[in-house]
């Protein structure tokens, strides 16, 4: 009596074990390597490049394309500061939205170079404003973003040069389209799956 | 008698070989296409980069900063064709998933996959 009771009990629970398992191996028949396509994603990307884009073009306005001595005091970057205040605003936005998705490590990696390629750190924001930034000839810096560019001591007046701003607009027009061609790629890969 | 394109124990790895081999191929030719054009970008402004410091038309702080700036441009090309291929194997996996579905759930009788 109690076997037969243990062996309905059992049978039971290996019942219910096997439903569970077939409930999970069910729901599981695609693989996930990698987080789907973020049309906000896209949307903030795209906007953020048309900014920079649009920033650096305006910079380059001022400044004679013959004449590389040339600089323009329209562009000191006291005159400048409220796009990169504005620009910091919109990639948290962006630097939100990314984290809160879960496989998409590349994307926050991309974002992060977004965020260095264009703005300052806490620390050096603090050395720009007390006079600008200063590298020496032999030393080696881990500065790498157009605000560094743009408040270094020599260009705090009157902006970077002509064609250190088109160097700096190849390059983070490269990072952002980068970031761009990624979300491009997951869409191409999950409407491939549809 | 199983027509070609029916899936069976025998043809299994061929078909699941050839729906991730469909699915991967061309998107695998998009990357490559992605990361050459890609480096031709990198190779172009690391010339203006020697040419303008050489013209004297960057300073010497201004042309170390936009090195770094390289760098990171060059290490996000990269980061992307990773995503790129990652996103590629993952359609491709699923394909040859979907390819064996039916079979699968056939044999063993209730919907496994």
């Amino acid at each position: 009596m109690a076997n037969k009771r243990t062996g309905s009990v059992s049978s039971f629970f290996l019942g219910e074990f096997f439903a569970f398992v077939v409930a999970i191996v069910s729901g599981c028949s695609t693989v996930t390597l990698i987080s789907d396509y973020d049309p906000d994603t896209d949307k903030q990307l795209t906007a953020l490049y048309q900014s920079t884009d649009a920033f650096i073009s305006k910079l380059k306005v001022e400044i004679s394309k013959w004449d590389k001595e040339r600089k323009s005091p329209q562009n000191s970057y006291d005159t400048h500061k409220k796009f990169y205040a504005d620009f910091d605003e919109k990639l948290r936005f962006l630097e939100f939205r990314v984290q809160s998705i879960p496989k998409n490590t590349k994307t926050q990696k991309l974002v992060a170079d977004i965020r260095t390629a264009v703005l300052l750190r806490d620390e050096q924001e603090k050395q720009c404003e007390e006079g600008g930034l200063v590298i020496k000839v032999d030393e080696e810096t881990s500065l790498a973003s157009l605000q560094s560019i743009h408040c270094l001591r020599e260009n705090k007046a009157n902006g970077p040069s002509r064609k250190s701003l088109e160097i700096s607009q190849r390059n983070i027009n490269q990072i952002i389209g980068a970031a761009l061609a990624l979300e491009i790629g997951k869409k191409q890969g999950s409407e491939s799956n549809k | 008698m199983a027509k070609d394109s029916d899936v069976t124990s025998e043809n299994l790895g061929d078909k699941i070989f050839e729906a991730a081999k469909t699915s991967f191929g061309p998107k695998f030719g998009v990357i490559k296409q992605f990361v050459r054009a890609e480096s031709e970008k990198l190779a172009i402004t690391l010339r203006m980069i020697v040419e303008s410091i050489a013209t004297g038309a960057i300073s010497k702080a201004e042309a170390k900063i936009l090195l770094n700036q390289q760098k990171l441009a060059a290490s996000a090309v990269f980061t992307a064709a990773e995503g790129m291929t990652a996103a590629a194997a993952q359609a491709a996996i699923n394909s040859a998933l979907k390819v064996v579905k039916d079979f699968v759930n056939g044999k063993v009788g209730f919907v496994l996959m």
